[in-house]
């Protein structure tokens, strides 16, 4: 073996090591959430920094807690408050989202085996 | 290097990648999101229809949109001109686009023993639950209102069905399908779903889904939204093919000198059904599912059970207002209770 094929086998080794991480996406928790208004990404929040975060919607402010690796709605301007009463999600894939105000919070990922959804 | 030596890695690589693919063990899945029905669909489809997954979105955006348009209860649609044809005369002939909405919703509406009634869309309209928004000083229809509508109420049982036209004799009677509409709606999109040969795909139209296959060997997790707080009762394991409805009183009404109005109207009383706080079904037929959460969130804790057999329902979970959730033996065993929920179950045995 010269040194060109150590080389090339190296480089193969690295490229199937990239593969790896590009492909291999398991599901589970998620570290990012997606907030979109009227289908536009307006931000990108990362769960592993805490706090509080205040989201221009089409009626008022939505305001989003991050705590925990986790985020909820905690106050949204809407009738039914069902992005509120939805509490903590934190898994990939799941997502919350206040209607009246047209505000979608997604957890960016493919989901794992939490919850394929909810009925109320 | 020599070619050999190129090929035996080119070949290690590719056996390796496709070692990867291959610990993935549910299909490929696509989520889109859809604003339509006057609510939030979420469509998840796991492995490749017939035709494009694109084609087959769209295709169900349009159903969907088509069928709100058609079955819409106050705004310009095919039911209200209905309903004007049938207080300017008396009778009218049923359009194709409205006959599997009457179809499948009176003879529900029947099986329920008119407890889900669509005959009841005037009284809905009087508490002011026609209109997407709630003003936020909403009162209750005045006592003469109500005591009006008990002494000589609307139903659909007063309807005449005969070649295609339908008749009254009470012509102001006015049709609102909306305790059913989106279980009719989605056992055409389960139909189209099937049709297009997907492996697995599930609808959540504001709470209310449809299943076609399953993800993998696994069964569906759906979650049973906590109608006393935040986050889910528990998780119900559900098969390809259920559909799961839920009826809740928190999920439209307006609160009025500290007592909560919701939008589950009692035909018999006039008032907002009294005793459950909500009311869970799982069963093949969406339409039933849909129809039939209400009629038990109308029966009431006392009387759910009877109208859950005469409807020969296995699957039905109640929340009542203490937090108790009391679920049929089958529901019991699909039920993982979530701890963190404070909640407790009976469980009852029917036939």
């Amino acid at each position: 073996m010269t040194r060109v094929d150590a080389g090339l086998l190296l480089g193969a080794i690295l490229l199937v090591a990239s593969l790896y991480s590009l492909l291999w996406q398991p599901g589970g928790a998620g570290r990012e959430a997606r907030v979109s208004v009227g289908g536009e990404v307006v931000t990108t929040l990362n769960l592993d920094r805490d706090g509080e975060h205040a989201i221009a919607g089409h009626l008022g402010t939505t305001r989003l807690q991050v705590a925990d690796g986790r985020i909820r709605v905690v106050e949204s301007p809407g009738a039914r408050q069902l992005c509120v009463r939805d509490g903590w999600i934190e898994g990939a894939g799941e997502s919350t989202v206040c209607l009246p105000n047209r505000v979608v919070v997604e957890i960016t990922g493919r989901p794992g085996h939490g919850l394929d959804g909810k009925t109320y | 290097m020599t070619a050999r030596m190129t090929t035996r890695i080119a070949t290690s690589l590719a056996a390796l990648t496709a070692l990867l693919a291959g610990c993935d063990r549910e299909p490929d899945f696509q989520h889109q999101r859809l604003l339509v029905f006057g609510t939030v669909v979420e469509v998840s489809l796991y492995g490749s229809p017939k035709g494009t997954s694109d084609a087959l979105l769209e295709d169900i955006e349009h159903a969907l949109s088509r069928r709100h348009a058609q079955w819409h209860a106050w705004e310009e649609s095919e039911l209200t001109r209905f309903n004007a044809e049938l207080q300017a005369h008396g009778e009218a002939a049923v359009p194709d686009a409205l006959a599997p909405l009457l179809e499948t919703g009176l003879s529900l509406a029947e099986r329920t023993g008119y407890r889900m009634d669509p005959g009841t869309g005037k009284l809905i309209k009087d508490w002011g639950f026609h209109g997407e928004t709630l003003e936020p000083d909403a009162t209750p229809p005045a006592d003469s209102t109500i005591d009006a509508w008990r002494a000589a109420p609307y139903s659909a049982a007063d309807l005449g069905r005969t070649n295609g036209r339908m008749e009254t004799t009470r012509r102001d009677l006015q049709l609102d399908f909306g305790a059913v509409a989106k279980g009719i709606a989605l056992g055409e999109l389960r139909t189209m779903l099937e049709d297009a040969e997907i492996e697995a795909a599930i609808v959540n139209a504001g709470g209310d889904l449809i299943t076609v296959g399953q993800p993998g060997s696994r069964d569906w997790a759906i979650g049973i939204s906590n109608p006393g707080g935040q986050g889910v009762l528990g998780t119900l394991g559900v098969r390809g093919g259920d559909a799961v409805f839920t009826s809740g009183t928190y999920e439209r009404g307006f609160q009025h000198d500290g007592t909560w109005y919701h939008h589950v109207l009692d035909p018999e009383t006039g008032m907002p059904a009294d005793g459950l706080e909500s009311v869970t079904v799982i069963h093949d037929d969406p339409a039933l599912a849909d129809a039939a959460a209400t009629a038990l969130l109308v029966a009431g804790p006392e009387d759910w059970p009877q109208v859950a057999v005469d409807l020969d329902l296995r699957d039905v979970l109640v929340v009542a207002p203490d937090n108790t959730v009391t679920a049929t033996a089958a529901m019991a065993e699909r039920l993982s209770l979530d701890a963190d929920s404070g909640a407790s179950l009976e469980v009852i045995q029917t036939p």
